[in-house]
């Protein structure tokens, strides 16, 4: 995989279960049917550590060509792709609306992200010109650390079409063995890090996501 | 561009699916009234996908006068001057929209009319809305580059650059237009593929950006299908 679709999904009251379950049931096989996009991860954001009620998607192709001529089959959807048109139609009484960002892998691979009891995203806006810069710090500092608690980094990616937007997705071991964030009061790698996110950042938010569960989801 | 002519870039939020509806019900609007409101006005109509950006949301840039424009607000909020038209429209639409929000802007010295650039991009099966915060002494070498590289490098695509705008009251912000062809295009213009000359300068100088990659509306001048 080499580019991706990923998606914040505003839920309508209770609808995220139903939500989740169309999206992995239908909706993803669909599109791989269809157009040759992969469903790499699909979650729940747990509700006291972001927005509620919500459901992210990341969806993948296979190149950039491949994922610009899905998008070209796709759209006007009722046009081209009318059993998806079809599906997005019923999807509307069960959200309010989203948002979508193009991004591509900087480092790792975000396969088998589902496998995870939950990840943490970090959404992140870097001072121009240093996407790079954060990237390799990400690497060479926060993942060595967040390694010591056996939080993995699984992928970071770039926004394609916004310059200063980075992602990045860790995988978390287990829920019984989460501990506080780090501070930057943790001795003198975490201080470290947070000295280069001064540095590199203007502005970071993370949210703890879970994988639905194989029956439906009631919050 | 003609002396005084202003754009305004409306991100309406629509209700989901209702999406044609509020394309359709606004572009009911132009010249329809009698009034001066719409009376002299261009118009481009985009539609959100779930690319990129925003959704459900539907994109109205108008373009008309500055005096048509000044009068028009000036009227809307004093007791003389009405246009009833136009309130009935707005009351009678409030099942297809819930908000939104508007941008005032000029355009660069190579952008056109909408009454030329619409119908020059009514080929382009895709668009790209790029609403960037910059340095505020940037903005105006940002536009000269878009003129000159970001248009260069969009018809080199098969596309068009709709236009480069500033934005009142924003001296930080400035907007993008461009139509293209294909997906594909959106990537190598904007998301620089290509290690385009525009891409690397947008990402040497962008310090914020609402980038969103939009459909356009059946109504757009000179666009006869959308399949």
């Amino acid at each position: 995989m080499s580019v991706f679709v990923l998606e914040r999904h505003d839920v309508v009251g209770a609808g995220r279960g139903a939500l989740l379950e169309m999206l992995r049931d239908r909706w993803g096989p669909h599109l791989e049917e269809r157009f040759g996009l992969t469903q790499v991860g699909l979650w729940a954001t747990v509700g006291s550590t972001g927005r509620w009620p919500e459901a992210w998607s990341l969806t993948g192709a296979p190149s950039r060509e491949a994922f610009a001529e899905a998008m070209d089959g796709m759209y006007p959807m009722e046009a081209r792709a009318t059993y998806a048109y079809e599906m997005w139609r019923h999807s509307l009484r069960v959200r309010t609306g989203g948002a979508s960002h193009v991004v591509t892998v900087v480092a790792g691979d975000p396969a088998g992200a589902q496998d995870h009891p939950a990840c943490l995203l970090d959404v992140t806006r870097v001072r121009p010109g240093r996407r790079a810069d954060f990237h390799a710090a990400v690497g060479e500092t926060l993942a060595p650390l967040n390694a010591t608690r056996d939080i993995r980094l699984l992928a970071s990616f770039d926004d394609v079409l916004v310059p200063t937007h980075a992602f990045t997705l860790w995988a978390l071991p287990d829920w019984d063995r989460q501990q506080m964030p780090f501070t930057a009061a943790d001795g003198p790698e975490a201080a470290g890090w947070f000295a280069r996110l001064d540095e590199l950042v203007e502005d970071s938010y993370g949210f703890l996501l879970a994988p639905a569960p194989k029956t439906r989801l009631g919050t | 561009m003609g002396d005084g002519q202003i754009f305004t870039l409306d991100y309406v939020d629509v209700v989901r699916g209702r999406e044609a509806d509020y394309l359709a019900s606004s572009h009911s609007l132009v010249g329809a009234h009698g009034h001066s409101l719409l009376a002299d006005t261009g118009v481009l109509q985009l539609q959100a996908t779930e690319v990129a950006g925003e959704w459900p949301c539907v994109v109205n840039v108008w373009e008309r006068s500055w005096d048509t424009w000044i009068a028009t607000v000036a009227g809307r909020f004093t007791d003389a001057g009405r246009n009833t038209a136009i309130e009935s429209w707005w009351q009678a639409n409030t099942d297809v929209r819930t908000g939104g929000l508007d941008l005032v802007l000029t355009g660069s010295p190579g952008t056109d009319s909408l009454t030329v650039a619409a119908p020059a991009a009514a080929h382009c099966d895709v668009f790209v809305v790029d609403t960037v915060h910059v340095a505020p002494g940037e903005v105006e070498r940002y536009l000269a580059t878009a003129d000159d590289v970001l248009a260069a490098e969009t018809a080199a695509t098969g596309g068009v650059l709709v236009g480069a705008y500033r934005t009142l009251w924003r001296p930080n912000v400035a907007v993008t237009i461009v139509g293209l062809t294909t997906n594909a295009a959106v990537d190598v213009v904007v998301g620089g593929v290509s290690g385009g000359a525009w891409a690397r300068y947008r990402a040497d100088v962008v310090r914020d950006a609402d980038c969103r990659v939009m459909l356009p509306a059946r109504s757009n001048p000179g666009r006869t299908t959308r399949s």
